[in-house]
């Protein structure tokens, strides 16, 4: 059975974190095995199931954690990691739609993932369709459910990585939460 | 009595984040009032869905080219990523709508201002080649078949001087495996572009490329970018390629310990199987089996790898134990350490105390690798997840590594593993 991940309450692995400042490959290997998982799996389903991306931006943080090591350690460091992993993933969708917007007139869209009915009833398919919804939503109400409910934060949690208040959470959850159901209300009976 | 709703509060009830006594009010109010009960059935439904979204490792590769990316001789350094596929294609379709616009433009403009109809352009002096000049662009029709196989970059074949492409046929000896191109322009020996690799020859790929080989006729293995594959030896009895760096993905399917990949750190025998290797700048390595098995082998050390297991090797420290990915931390630190840390005791009581059922195979594993005092605890601890069939004893193991017990629960492992 996969365990979900929490945010790590550990000393935050300082003496690794300063071995990669120091420019060591075998921490920074080390360091990247730890956490790799997280990092994925957020962008992952921030992307709808696009496992390029996702490896795009996987690439990304660890470039940047490992280039600029400015964690402070005044905060807890997997919640640094997963603030630096959601920026990383809004701010690849601006890009995106800013360097390739135009490519759409061309129809060279994703190629858009279509499941019969009959296979629906097969979790994996399910998740698909699932991912696909997910990806419509904003980017307000995306992250906390990927935060919550993929990796297992709490609400204080998720709340300190996004910077805002619990309630805030709460609301965005729970707004998320209605429009799937609205969106996939056809798979109500298939989970 | 509260009277309202608590429409506001039923998120957390159901992601269990209001204390005792607010949980306890929404549910006794959950149960009389039907606005709030549809409420929460609703949210109940989106969090049914948000609950099967997956949560996974990120392929082998990445740490490849992020391990490239960070060697200052690099072009990549400066946290450029590495285009994907998804990108390239995005990029593609834009430069080909520019060529096309442009082309467009040109013609309109020739046709408004040059004062020539198209119709009037069919005379033999029309074409702006001169006599024996091939156009550019020609593609030869009499390319061999195989040839059609290069996707993208199929451009370099026509636009080559046609005497090697044209005959398709590998540089030296006739041992050679067919190569597609699947991205960029991946280099085979001395860099001109082939479709064929051929034994002793290297197939080199940059930040941008991808190859698929086709292994004789048992299976394909693709290259991904910034990899380096040795075509070492291919004949009845083996066919071997050397990886240097980088990763593949090899797909077989032939009797086992035909096909063999070689690392600088040990070698992937293969048993009938799908795996990813990948090799990093120091000749360290991580094999990833996704079906069947392969046998990972160093300097008469094998760690036999089953679908849904890793194993990594360092070169000068040697051969590991394979692990479940879904392990838990501290038994995969600890692991770690056992491996090539020098860990030794301290590391195989952490690894037996942190195992769970998912350790199976490393545990099946450290029976052989343990000390003989750290034996028995190993028995037991694996014991209880996969009960050893009859005639395997507690003191056959852990006193006598006997040899023919340990195989015959493998076999009992492996298929509590597959199960």
């Amino acid at each position: 059975m996969e365990h979900l991940a929490r945010v790590t309450k550990d000393p935050p692995q300082i003496d690794l974190i300063e071995e990669c400042r120091r420019g060591n490959r075998e921490a920074m290997h080390a360091l990247y095995t730890e956490h790799q998982r997280r990092v994925y799996s957020v962008a992952l389903n921030f992307f709808s199931g696009n496992a390029d991306r996702a490896a795009d931006v996987t690439q990304q943080v660890f470039l940047k954690l490992f280039t600029k090591m400015n964690f402070r350690g005044d905060a807890q460091f997997t919640t640094w990691l997963y603030r630096m992993t959601v920026n990383t993933c809004i701010d690849e969708t601006r890009k995106i739609r800013r360097l390739f917007g135009i490519a759409d007139w061309f129809s060279v869209s994703e190629p858009v993932v279509k499941v019969s009915l009959d296979e629906k009833i097969r979790t994996r398919e399910i998740a698909v369709e699932v991912q696909a919804v997910l990806g419509s939503l904003k980017s307000k109400y995306r992250v906390p459910l990927i935060l919550k409910y993929v990796e297992g934060l709490s609400y204080n949690e998720i709340a300190e990585v996004l910077e805002c208040s619990t309630g805030t959470i709460s609301s965005r959850l729970n707004r998320g939460h209605k429009i799937m159901a609205a969106k996939l209300g056809h798979l109500r009976g298939e989970i | 009595m509260y009277q309202g709703h608590y429409k506001n509060e039923i998120q957390a009830f159901i992601d269990q984040e209001l204390g005792k006594d607010e949980r306890r009010a929404v549910g006794e109010h959950l149960m009389v009032c039907d606005e709030c009960r549809r409420e929460h059935d609703d949210l109940k439904l989106g969090v049914s869905f948000a609950s099967i979204l997956p949560r996974t490792d990120a392929p082998d590769a990445v740490w490849a080219r992020i391990d490239s990316a960070l060697d200052p001789a690099s072009p990549q350094m400066g946290l450029i990523p590495q285009a994907s596929f998804f990108n390239l294609r995005r990029g593609l379709a834009f430069g080909v709508a520019v060529i096309a616009v442009s082309v467009l433009s040109v013609v309109v403009y020739v046709n408004l201002f040059s004062g020539n109809s198209p119709y009037t352009a069919q005379g033999p002096n029309q074409n702006s080649t001169t006599p024996g000049q091939q156009p550019p662009l020609a593609v030869n029709p009499q390319a061999p078949a195989h040839n059609a196989n290069l996707r993208v970059n199929s451009n370099v074949n026509a636009n080559t001087n046609s005497s090697n492409t044209d005959k398709g046929l590998p540089p030296s000896s006739g041992k050679s495996w067919q190569v597609e191109t699947l991205a960029g322009m991946p280099k085979i020996g001395d860099g001109t572009a082939s479709a064929r690799i051929a034994v002793g020859e290297l197939l080199e790929t940059d930040a941008k490329s991808k190859a698929k080989i086709t292994v004789a006729n048992i299976g394909s293995v693709e290259v991904a970018p910034n990899s380096r594959v040795k075509l070492v030896e291919t004949g009845k009895d083996e066919h071997r390629l050397a990886l240097e760096r980088g990763s593949l993905h090899a797909k077989i399917f032939a009797p086992p310990r035909l096909f063999v990949v070689d690392t600088p750190s040990g070698k992937a025998v293969d048993l009938g199987c799908e795996y990813t290797l990948d090799v990093d700048r120091f000749g360290n390595s991580v094999l990833n089996v996704t079906g069947g098995f392969v046998a990972m082998e160093d300097r008469g050390r094998e760690s036999i790898v089953p679908a849904g297991m890793k194993v990594m090797t360092r070169k000068g420290k040697g051969l590991g134990t394979p692990f479940s990915p879904d392990t838990n931390a501290e038994f995969r630190r600890a692991l770690e350490r056992f491996d090539f840390g020098g860990g030794g005791r301290a590391a195989v009581q952490t690894l037996i105390s942190k195992a769970e059922f998912y350790d199976m195979v490393t545990l099946w594993h450290l029976l052989s690798r343990v000390s003989p005092a750290d034996r028995a605890a190993v028995f037991d601890k694996l014991a209880a997840f996969v009960p050893p069939p009859t005639g395997i004893t507690r003191d056959g193991i852990s006193k006598q590594n006997d040899k023919t017990m340990l195989q015959n629960w493998r076999n009992e492992v492996e298929k509590m593993w597959f199960e």
